[in-house]
């Protein structure tokens, strides 16, 4: 429990959906992830593809890029956030518009908003804290799951005290 | 004899006063032909403004289209060159433990791939600052009015003229300690590029274009000084007027610095060339400090 700090290991297990129509982008940050990271995200380049898999799949942190056809980043972030309200989403932007970058912030609750070109380094901080955040929710998760089983393990032994005590 | 003597002085008179009268219209008439005249030109000054206006936005969503475009190849570089980078280090670290000893081929190679890396690593900085301030000048068209440093904006717009000027002419910056002052950085861009084309088309061959700013009071001043052959008296009466240019067809349009005062006017502004022919040209540009900063971005119609 007390082991909270992204380590290696921590990294390496974690789901990182990346979504981004162009190719050039995708495999320069996998590229990167794998490197420095030891890190495999689940890459697409077809934002409907990338939405059925987040019908089946919890990621620990999803970036996305905005201009795509067919579905544009805030709607993909939008449909996350409705399956997976607690994943940190990101949105990777060549779109310098501040007006747009608000508005997403504010429809899509976003964890981040990075311009590109993207800086490696910066990116790789917000997905170790990202990724730090998913893994901390878990964690705690499933410790209340265990405070619960202990709860009901509590109401048994008490109810099986006092059918020995009559 | 006497009666006919008088009334031809009176028909004398009379034809004096309808000459007078005939006199007064026609310089009521040329009067007004004259204020006509100056309706037309100021109307087709006002045209070609707008032809020109219309052709910079056109020519600003072209460039803004394009830089877009590019952002994102070029970003894929950067980030490409730098995990590259990186895993050379871990290479040669991995290396270095598997076989300590020198080997030459390895050392070579590993070298090579370090300053080819290096190259790509400068290439594409050079290239995003390029793509970054050619966006600048691509949105010069918003009206928007903020705080500003003008050092900034004149060695952005001095990269753009790199070009142009690299081993022709020596720019000297004399800059002054200057506060940022309220404008549209967009136009304030396009009254520095005008007069430093101008300066460095002035030039024949070498020579050097001296920038010099300072604090004035309620204004700053940015001073354009060119080694240039200077501009004849005769030119000098004209440089202002709209569609007056001294260039060749297709290098001048005649409007850059007819546009250069308006904009510089719009700023509570002056601007004001000096010239001694076979001595060079310097312009001085006063841009007003206290000028209001637009609340929202979305603003239009600032002209």
């Amino acid at each position: 429990m007390n082991d909270i700090e992204p380590t290696a290991d921590h990294l390496a297990e974690a789901l990182l959906l990346v979504v981004d129509d162009d190719q050039l982008v995708t495999s320069s940050l996998s590229s990167f992830f794998n490197l420095e990271m030891d890190l495999d995200p689940v890459v697409f380049n077809n934002a409907p593809k990338a939405l059925a898999y987040l019908e089946e799949n919890e990621p620990d942190l999803i970036i996305s890029d905005f201009l795509m056809p067919e579905i544009d980043g805030i709607q993909l972030l939008r449909r996350a956030r409705e399956l997976h309200p607690e994943v940190p989403r990101v949105l990777l932007t060549g779109y310098a518009d501040k007006e747009n970058a608000i508005r997403a912030i504010n429809e899509v609750k976003l964890f981040q908003y990075i311009e590109k070109p993207w800086e490696n380094e910066r990116l790789r901080q917000v997905v170790a804290e990202g990724v730090r955040r998913s893994r901390l929710r878990r964690q705690v998760l499933t410790a209340l799951q265990g405070l619960d089983l202990s709860a009901d393990d509590l109401s048994r032994f008490q109810a099986a005290l006092s059918r020995l005590a009559t | 004899m006497s009666t006919s003597d008088t009334e031809l002085q009176q028909l004398k008179g009379q034809l004096e006063a309808v000459t007078a009268e005939l006199e007064a219209t026609r310089a009521e008439l040329r009067q007004q032909q004259e204020l006509i005249a100056g309706l037309n030109a100021t109307c087709s000054d006002r045209q070609m403004q707008v032809v020109y206006a219309q052709r910079m936005a056109s020519l600003g969503a072209l460039v803004a289209g394009i830089t877009h475009e590019i952002k994102t190849p070029i970003g894929a570089i950067n980030s490409v060159q730098d995990t590259l980078a990186r895993a050379l280090d871990k290479l040669k670290q991995a290396l270095s433990e598997a076989c300590p000893e020198d080997n030459r081929a390895i050392a070579a190679a590993l070298r090579a791939i370090e300053d080819t890396s290096k190259v790509i690593e400068s290439a594409s900085a050079r290239t995003l600052e390029i793509v970054r301030r050619v966006r600048k000048f691509a949105h010069a068209s918003g009206t928007e009015m903020l705080s500003t440093d003008l050092h900034a904006e004149l060695d952005d717009t001095l990269l753009l003229l790199h070009h142009e000027l690299k081993d022709r002419i020596e720019v000297v910056k004399r800059y002054g300690d200057l506060p940022e002052i309220v404008c549209n950085a967009g136009q304030i861009n396009q009254v520095f590029l005008n007069v430093l084309v101008n300066a460095s088309q002035a030039i024949e061959g070498k020579g050097t274009i001296t920038i010099t700013t300072a604090d004035a009071d309620r204004h700053v001043q940015v001073t354009i000084e060119d080694t240039g052959p200077g501009i004849p008296p005769e030119v000098m009466a004209r440089i202002f007027q709209t569609g007056f240019t001294t260039k060749k067809v297709g290098v001048g349009t005649g409007l850059g610095l007819s546009i250069c005062k308006q904009i510089v006017e719009e700023h509570r502004g002056t601007i004001k060339l000096e010239s001694e022919p076979g001595e060079g040209t310097r312009v001085t540009i006063n841009l007003s400090k206290e000028l209001e900063p637009t609340e929202s971005a979305s603003k239009g119609g600032g002209r």
